[in-house]
């Protein structure tokens, strides 16, 4: 895909709330057929992001900058009628919590089917045809019969393959998964994270997947974005990115995991802490994650924030105390 | 003697659709000093399990010997100074903090229930325990709401510490907390453990957790346990099918794009299956699995297993 357009290229995107800005000037690309993790804790601005993508947002909120351009349109310039029709058809979106997403009252066939009538204009029983084949491509066995069940026959792990069902009935190019496993057991958890990249080659998606979890990260992202505070802190390779971290929150975020402890015991080894809370971040002038850094200086405090600078093997960082000083520790 | 025993622990609970195996014949052992960690999914009793031992689920069978007193033959007045010495802290301690009490009176209503010192002599037991879980000296007088969730967290363990446990159950302590937060509250959890020689009983879903905090660990399955072992070895060579599955489900950089291979769903415990209750979802299941539930045995390296080809297993 070298020198030709990515399937989504964000550039300067600014999300603000009254008093607040949720994302700043973020940018980020994802190409047809590449998974691009957005990782970051709670207040860090990515399922912002998300929900701006799909001009989704609280009513509160603003897009105060920044374009979004896919398949050759800014999503962030189309007006609502345009956008429904992106919506659903040319990207979808899946969420954490699949029940409440899915209507009770309806069966999951219905659901569906619903989305294939309203975007591909299929007749009732072409489309019950079709959301029985889907229901198979997600993996849920017998479909035949289950297209006839209500949400809450299903277990948590089953809602959000129909879910993804819904969600792929059009064929997007673009799937946003935010949180998509977060609810869900560890062992269906791992079914889903599979089935998903598995529908990413087979259909040429584009997969943003937002997450908290670096292991997620590092076992099925291409790319890997860690935003803090609003805006992006790091981005790279994940093999990479989490061998050797360039930003000391990365660093920090690596060194808080327990699995970090590669089998260590709280009795040999102690977890490294990042001092604080994200809350720290509010009316900071400089670099957000400051307040919390153990290699912070001075200048780090000073507005504006630092940019972000290119590194070898097409890294980026954004911190200057750390560049061309090797790996924090 | 242990701090804790368990033996053949059940909570059965009668439903419309029929009897729920919530916990159904459990054995377990907590030294004092010693944390025990509880893994399994939702639904595998490990919650109830907790609560039952604090006498906050009802125990149908079984035994809870606290320092060697069967709780279960104890009426509540006679169980009161035990379970004194037993404390809970739960996922989301801000469900049981009271919004409208500020966390000095949070922190005082168990000393003052216990009738334990003098107005004076709680001021300062409440100062204490606010210094001692790392919130600042102000924090008496603010409500919850006030609080980040780590901050939630910490006056949930401190109200825990109040009454001078030797035993804390710890419901999913840091699931809420984000990755930062998480390992401050472990920490903490640490440095009160070694300060105060505490017990733990750590009920978690996340293995890596689990295995970076625990000194022994037990895998529950549908009201069940399946496997235990101090927690090195269990890592090193788990035993049990599903202590197997569990930990190549999770997510590792090291197995880059590759399938966990553990299919299906988790049954009901309305409908446990006959037999092995996991024999629907293990690759290795015989007829003997399917029709003979495996007792525990004990194996020569600390292991205990519930499973007919636990040798097998190993060696796969």
């Amino acid at each position: 895909m070298v020198g030709t357009e990515p399937l989504l290229r964000i550039d300067g995107l600014t999300v603000a709330f009254p008093g607040e800005t949720a994302v700043r000037d973020l940018s980020l690309a994802v190409e047809a057929g590449q998974t691009v993790a957005i990782v970051g804790e709670s207040g860090s601005g990515k399922s912002m992001t998300a929900l701006a993508l799909m001009r989704l947002l609280p009513r509160s909120a603003r897009i105060t900058g920044g374009s979004a351009r896919f398949a050759g349109r800014d999503l962030m310039a189309l007006d609502e009628g345009a956008m429904r029709r992106v919506r659903g058809r040319e990207i979808a979106m899946i969420f954490q919590e699949p029940m409440t997403s899915l209507n009770p009252v309806h069966t999951i066939g219905a659901q569906v089917a619903e989305v294939l009538r309203l975007h591909e204009g299929l007749g009732r029983a072409a489309a019950r045809k079709r959301a029985i084949e889907l229901l198979d491509l997600v993996r849920i066995a017998d479909p035949a019969r289950r297209v006839d069940d209500y949400p809450h026959q299903l277990s948590g792990g089953m809602r959000q393959r129909v879910m993804i069902a819904i969600a792929v009935a059009c064929g997007p190019k673009l799937l946003i998964a935010d949180e998509p496993t977060t609810a869900l057991d560890v062992t269906i958890q791992a079914q889903v994270l599979d089935l998903l990249d598995r529908l990413r080659r087979d259909l040429s998606m584009g997969l943003l997947l937002i997450t908290h979890d670096l292991g997620i990260v590092g076992q099925w992202a291409d790319r890997v974005v860690v935003m803090y505070a609003g805006r992006k802190v790091e981005e790279g390779p994940p093999g990479a990115l989490l061998e050797a971290p360039l930003h000391p929150y990365t660093a920090g975020l690596l060194g808080a995991s327990p699995r970090k402890a590669e089998g260590l015991g709280y009795r040999e080894a102690r977890l490294a802490e990042i001092p604080g809370s994200i809350s720290s971040a509010r009316g900071e002038a400089g670099c957000a994650f400051a307040p919390r850094c153990r290699h912070a200086i001075a200048s780090c405090r000073a507005a504006p924030p630092p940019p972000l600078v290119a590194h070898a093997d097409g890294r980026m960082v954004a911190c200057p105390v750390l560049a061309g000083s090797g790996a924090p520790s | 003697m242990s701090l804790l025993e368990l033996r053949g622990l059940a909570v059965h609970y009668a439903t419309a659709r029929g009897t729920l195996h919530a916990v159904d014949g459990v054995d377990l052992d907590i030294a004092r000093g010693e944390t025990v960690g509880l893994v399994g999914e939702s639904g595998c009793g490990k919650s109830t399990l907790g609560k039952a031992l604090l006498g906050l689920a009802p125990v149908t069978a079984g035994a809870v010997r606290f320092d060697g007193v069967d709780l279960t033959a104890l009426g509540a007045r006679a169980r009161a100074p035990f379970r004194r010495r037993m404390q809970m802290i739960f996922q989301d301690p801000f469900g049981s903090l009271n919004p409208r009490h500020t966390i000095g009176a949070i922190l005082d209503a168990p000393l003052k229930v216990h009738g334990l010192g003098d107005r004076a002599a709680r001021r300062a037991r409440v100062a204490a325990l606010i210094a001692q879980v790392g919130l600042p000296p102000d924090a008496v007088a603010r409500y919850p709401h006030e609080f980040s969730g780590g901050q939630r967290q910490r006056i949930g363990i401190a109200r825990a510490l109040a009454l001078e446990p030797d035993l804390i159950v710890c419901d999913e302590p840091v699931s809420a907390l984000d990755l930062s937060i998480q390992a401050q509250i472990l920490n903490l959890l640490v440095d009160l453990k070694r300060d105060l020689g505490l017990a733990y009983l750590f009920i978690s879903h996340d293995l890596g957790v689990v295995r970076y905090f625990a000194d022994r660990v037990l895998v529950m399955y549908l009201g069940r346990i399946v496997e235990s072992a101090p927690a090195a070895t269990l890592w090193r060579r788990p035993m049990h099918p599903y202590t197997r599955a569990l930990i190549a489900a999770v997510p590792d950089p090291a197995r880059r794009r590759q399938a966990a291979p553990l299919a299906g769903d988790l049954p009901s415990p309305q409908d446990v299956p006959t037999g092995c209750r996991f024999h629907p979802r293990c690759p290795f299941a015989t007829e003997l699995c399917r029709t003979t539930e495996p007792p525990p045995r004990t194996l020569d390296d600390g292991h205990d297993v519930a499973c007919h080809h636990a040798e097998t297993v190993a060696g796969a």
